[in-house]
């Protein structure tokens, strides 16, 4: 392997992942975040193998269930939990919420909670570096249930048309809320629907945290050779509800379970201890670690401030002109 | 003896080839700015505002899109973004209700929810207004539905000099603007200062002085009102006519001002007047100027059907000069 | 609307004499008030109203007769209901809107309007007697019936009832600022809205007058600093021999009565208007930088007010009209616009004019366009002058006539063209 640190380093960005949604959905039952959660358990070897190929001045724009993704773009944990208690110190100083964590520093381009409307954005981002002639890249990922949007083919034309360099990644966790992809679409192969537009497209297993990888570096080299915009369809899954209020009607408790038997860090976790790559003991080190960054994310939050009320019309204009 | 001072040098021009000198100024005069839109390019565009820019600055900054509004509208803002200064133009504003979703949940919003973090610098031109016998589904004046919305900037340039000058302006603005283009305006011509330059976008002008009544009116309306004040000059009736310029911020101050002078206040909108701008407007003197009305205000906007093709009926649905006049009378009883 | 009926102030009280009234129409009453004296067998009795409302009208006098108990001696209007309103008619919309429907009356209707039953139906859902109806003939259409029952007139109507006096903010601030007493103000407006000016002069602020003279003055200078700010002017001047035109005009005259009579006015616009016909150029508009030539001729004549100022309404499509024909407009039009009744078309669509001066006793006028137009013609007094025919010199009445142009439009060429049109058209009046 080229980059011998990189197994442990995606294990630990996935039980980050974990432990800080779990944190999450822990403070959302004392009511320390409020509004829509959703959680990204189950669903963490996608950001984390994408992101890992990504490269500084690369951009991310991402979907209402982007906690993981700013946490694989190295977001502070402290600052995104911040911003989900509404407090200053908030990477979006309290004014997005969980939906719509931003990070200039990182290039995270939301956070967008409209399905599909961070698409065309995404192809727009891209054709500003394509117009600089820099050989940045744009990552923007939406779910399965983004593919019925007018906005994706939109977006999945332009970028064609154009040929710019936008990485789509499609988080197909097989429920767009509650709604099946086979009650949603006639079509259920999604990379199809990329090849209408004459896109290369994978299908993946988003399980699996470096086939995840392996895809997206092989994507994002072509895309920055000038190949113009590449589809990767990532199977996966999440084992909580839609969000913290959802009895989950919808699917059966014998598939979750199933699907929980492919866990994406515990598959990772065994075959690296298999490998001899990862001892259980460097794994507890990993669990060890992690857990006291998410205890000082918590208390990096819980000492937070609120945004004084008199500021509150600010950001509607840029306080250059505003102010 | 008397001096007089040398008169600036004017250039007459149409309000089309105003936009159009617009568009070339910024184009040419900084590498981040370019033209997109559908048939813009080869085509010349629609109205055949960007005729001949295709030739002169090549498809890259002349970029012809597919018919994917939203698309295309996202795409300029994640453009801005990424630190380009996208001019997008949506044919009218008829199909930029296909753009809404990324004209009001991200361009309006994106510099909120990030905390200040992303600005985005975006010009969105679209063809607003009736009279031209097209139909209801290309006639529609919904200004007040963008002028809704904050974290918007919205202007309607209703002069040869604001349709030469006001793109600059919101160019150089940091936030998305939306300009408002009249499409009975592009044949109109008039004179513009040969060494004028970028104009204010946030205030209202005082287009033609008066004492007897205000006329407050924007866009393709204030020839009318013009037209109007004239033909009430001549039977003695002084009339302040404001045109509104931007629609967002609205120019509180100029509006209450001409209320405080005329004391009399007739409102034209080529819009509806349910839930509308001219209702917002008056809203505005109720809360601010009320005690400065020494007469009911009237409102002249489109009659409340959607705007029918035959001719007469279209004329009939939208603000017409002897509707202002009559209006008028009726607030001056007289 | 509620009767008020003669009210039985004891077991054994059949009967009353109205003594006195104490409350008058449009009065407002309220419960319990004393509203009339009413003599009994028992004398005296101060007679109360056991409603709020106004009075619509009393339906006795006070006399010695007596009446019976429970006859209705007035009609009152409790708080919301509409007012009649005699402009509009709107006691009988809302009359009909309260009462009980008279079947047999709107049969009668139907008799003099014909109406169908549905729109017998609808008229009386809304109130209306179709037979009041105001009308030239034919099947009542659903549309007058519903014209008849536009509910402006019952909100004029109201507006009558309530005593407390309708006001604008302005003015209402004022005068609590300088403690007028509205219920004193008597309003200007046709509405019976008072308005600042109603309010009578403050000593320390200067009331708020609209003199039309001054607003006039000013659109007068307007016009004409911009005219001169604006307008490249030419002038030429021609003296025109009117000596066979006159001759001619007194032949034609002979005949007519003097109302019937054509002035020399008419017959050199006539001969304005045809020669303009010759040389379009003069007839137009200045518009955003270019001239727009008219097909139609809108003759603006300069017309002086009695009360000072000027106006110069158009005659519209002169082009078309025959001499008796301008004759008969220029008549009109100087009397509307002496009495302030012109159309705003004629105020705003001239494209060339006219003005003369010649009852000033001016003999020469040198015109200043009136924007946007590109031209105006000036006619000097028409006198006796000494002319040289064939060598000779003989008294002829002339007039000196003159063109002031727009160089942006024509040349001194073109205007001179003009003149000697109509010097030829005045030398055969009878093709004019």
């Amino acid at each position: 392997m080229k980059d011998p640190d990189q197994p442990r380093r995606l294990l630990k960005q996935m039980v980050m992942i974990r432990r800080f949604e779990e944190k999450c959905a822990e403070l959302y039952q004392v009511e320390k975040i409020r509004g829509f959660l959703h959680l990204y358990i189950g669903e963490e070897a996608v950001a984390t193998g994408v992101i890992d190929t990504l490269e500084a001045g690369d951009a991310v724009v991402a979907t209402y269930r982007e906690h993981g993704h700013a946490l694989a773009l190295g977001v502070e944990p402290g600052r995104i939990l911040a911003e989900m208690y509404g407090k200053a110190e908030g990477v979006s100083m309290g004014r997005g919420g969980s939906m719509h964590l931003f990070d200039a520093d990182t290039r995270l381009f939301g956070g967008n909670a409209i399905v599909g409307g961070g698409l065309p954005v995404a192809v727009g981002l891209a054709l500003a570096d394509k117009l600089k002639g820099n050989d940045r890249v744009t990552a923007v990922f939406f779910g399965e249930g983004a593919v019925a949007e007018g906005e994706f083919h939109e977006s999945m034309n332009l970028a064609a048309l154009w040929r710019l360099p936008v990485l789509f990644c499609c988080e197909n966790n097989l429920y767009a809320m509650g709604t099946a992809l086979n009650r949603a679409q006639t079509q259920m192969r999604i990379t199809l629907k990329a090849s209408a537009y004459e896109m290369p497209a994978w299908e993946v297993d988003g399980m699996d945290v470096l086939a995840v990888s392996q895809a997206a570096t092989r994507a994002v080299e072509s895309i920055r050779g000038g190949a113009g915009p590449h589809f990767l369809e990532l199977r996966t899954y999440r084992f909580r509800a839609h969000s913290m209020f959802d009895p989950e009607l919808y699917r059966d408790k014998d598939e979750v379970n199933k699907w929980k038997l492919r866990d994406p860090i515990e598959t990772f976790r065994t075959m690296l201890e298999a490998d001899a790559i990862v001892t259980s003991d460097e794994f507890a080190a990993i669990e060890a670690e992690v857990a006291v960054e998410i205890d000082a994310a918590v208390a990096f939050a819980e000492a937070g401030t609120l945004e004084p009320i008199h500021d509150l019309t600010r950001f509607v204009h840029s306080e250059e002109v505003a102010r | 003896m008397t001096v007089t001072e040398p008169r600036h040098a004017t250039v007459t021009m149409t309000y089309r080839e105003a936009v159009r000198e617009g568009i070339r100024d910024a184009i040419a005069s900084d590498d981040r700015v370019f033209l997109m839109g559908e048939d813009v390019g080869r085509y010349g565009g629609c109205y055949a505002v960007s005729k001949g820019l295709f030739d002169e600055f090549g498809d890259e900054r002349i970029r012809d899109t597919p018919l994917s509004e939203s698309g295309f509208v996202g795409a300029g803002i994640g453009a801005a973004l990424g630190g380009m200064r996208p001019i997008v133009e949506v044919m009218t504003v008829n199909f930029a209700l296909l753009a809404l979703d990324q004209i009001v949940n991200t361009a309006a919003l994106y510099l909120h929810m990030s905390g200040g973090q992303f600005n985005v610098p975006i010009v969105i031109r679209m063809v607003t207004g009736a009279g031209r016998q097209l139909g209801a589904q290309h006639s529609h004046s919904l200004e007040g539905w963008f002028a809704h919305v904050p974290g918007l900037k919205v202007v309607a340039p209703a002069t040869i000099e604001d349709a030469r000058w006001m793109l600059a302006s919101a160019l150089v603005d940091p936030d998305p603007v939306i300009i408002f283009e009249h499409a009975a305006l592009y044949g109109s011509s008039g004179e513009v200062s040969a060494d004028s330059g970028p104009v204010d976008i946030n205030s209202a002008r005082i287009r033609r002085r008066g004492d007897d009544v205000s006329i407050i009116t924007h866009g393709g309306s204030l020839a009318k009102a013009l037209t109007a004040a004239d033909e009430l000059d001549a039977l003695g009736i002084s009339t302040e006519v404001l045109d509104l310029r931007s629609l967002r911020p609205l120019d509180t101050a100029a509006i209450l001002d001409t209320v405080a002078h005329t004391h009399r206040l007739v409102i034209v909108d080529e819009g509806w007047k349910s839930v509308g701008l001219s209702a917002e407007i008056l809203a505005r003197v109720s809360e601010d100027a009320l005690w400065e009305l020494d007469a009911p205000v009237m409102r002249v906007c489109a009659v409340e059907v959607p705007i029918p093709y035959a001719m007469h009926m279209e004329q009939a649905a939208l603000p017409q000069v002897a509707d202002i006049v009559a209006a008028v009378h009726k607030v001056l009883d007289r | 609307m509620i009767e008020f009926k003669l009210p039985s102030l004891g077991a054994d009280m059949d009967e009353g004499m109205l003594v006195a009234w104490l409350i008058a129409p449009g009065d407002t009453v309220e419960r319990g008030q004393v509203v009339a004296e009413v003599e009994t067998d028992k004398g005296i009795i101060e007679v109360e109203c056991w409603e709020d409302g106004y009075v619509d009208r009393l339906l006795f006098e006070p006399s010695s007769t007596k009446l019976s108990v429970g006859t209705p001696i007035a009609v009152l209007r409790s708080p919301g209901e509409a007012a009649p309103d005699e402009r509009v008619g709107a006691a009988d919309v809302v009359d009909r809107a309260v009462a009980e429907p008279d079947i047999a009356e709107d049969e009668d209707a139907v008799a003099v309007a014909s109406a169908s039953p549905p729109i017998r139906h609808l008229a009386h859902e809304l109130g209306v007697d179709i037979g009041r109806l105001e009308r030239t003939g034919g099947e009542v259409t659903r549309d007058e019936v519903r014209r008849a029952a536009e509910p402006v007139d019952v909100t004029v109507a109201a507006a009558v009832v309530d005593e407390r006096p309708r006001v604008t903010p302005r003015a209402r601030r004022n005068a609590l600022d300088r403690g007028i007493d509205l219920g004193a103000i008597r309003p200007s407006r046709s509405d019976g809205l008072i308005v600042a000016r109603d309010l009578p002069p403050d000593e320390d602020t200067p009331r708020e007058t609209h003199d039309p003279r001054q607003a006039m003055r000013r659109a007068i200078a307007r016009s004409m600093e911009r005219s001169k700010r604006e307008i490249p002017h030419y002038y030429l001047g021609d003296q025109i021999d009117l000596e066979v035109a006159m001759r001619w005009l007194d032949e034609v005259n002979d005949d007519r009565s003097l109302t019937t009579r054509i002035l020399p006015a008419a017959l050199l616009l006539r001969a304005v208007t045809a020669a303009l016909g010759e040389i379009p150029d003069l007839n137009g508009h200045w518009v955003d930088g270019a001239f727009i030539q008219s097909d139609k001729i809108h003759l603006g004549v300069a017309v002086s007010l009695r009360t000072g100022g000027l106006v110069a309404p158009a005659i519209l499509d002169a082009g078309r009209l025959s001499l008796d024909e301008i004759m008969v407009s220029l008549t009109d039009l100087v009397a509307r616009a002496r009495s302030g009744r012109l159309r705003s078309s004629e105020m705003s669509d001239a494209t060339v004019t006219v003005t003369s001066l010649g009852d000033r006793g001016v003999d020469t006028v040198f015109p200043i366009i009136v924007p946007p137009q590109v031209a105006m013609v000036g006619l000097g007094k028409i006198a006796q002058r000494p002319v040289v025919v064939d060598g000779d010199v003989v008294a002829h009445t002339v007039v000196e006539a003159s063109l002031t142009a727009d160089h942006r439009v024509t040349d001194g060429h073109r205007g001179g063209l003009f003149l000697l049109a109509l010097d030829r058209l005045l030398q055969e009046p009878e093709s004019l």
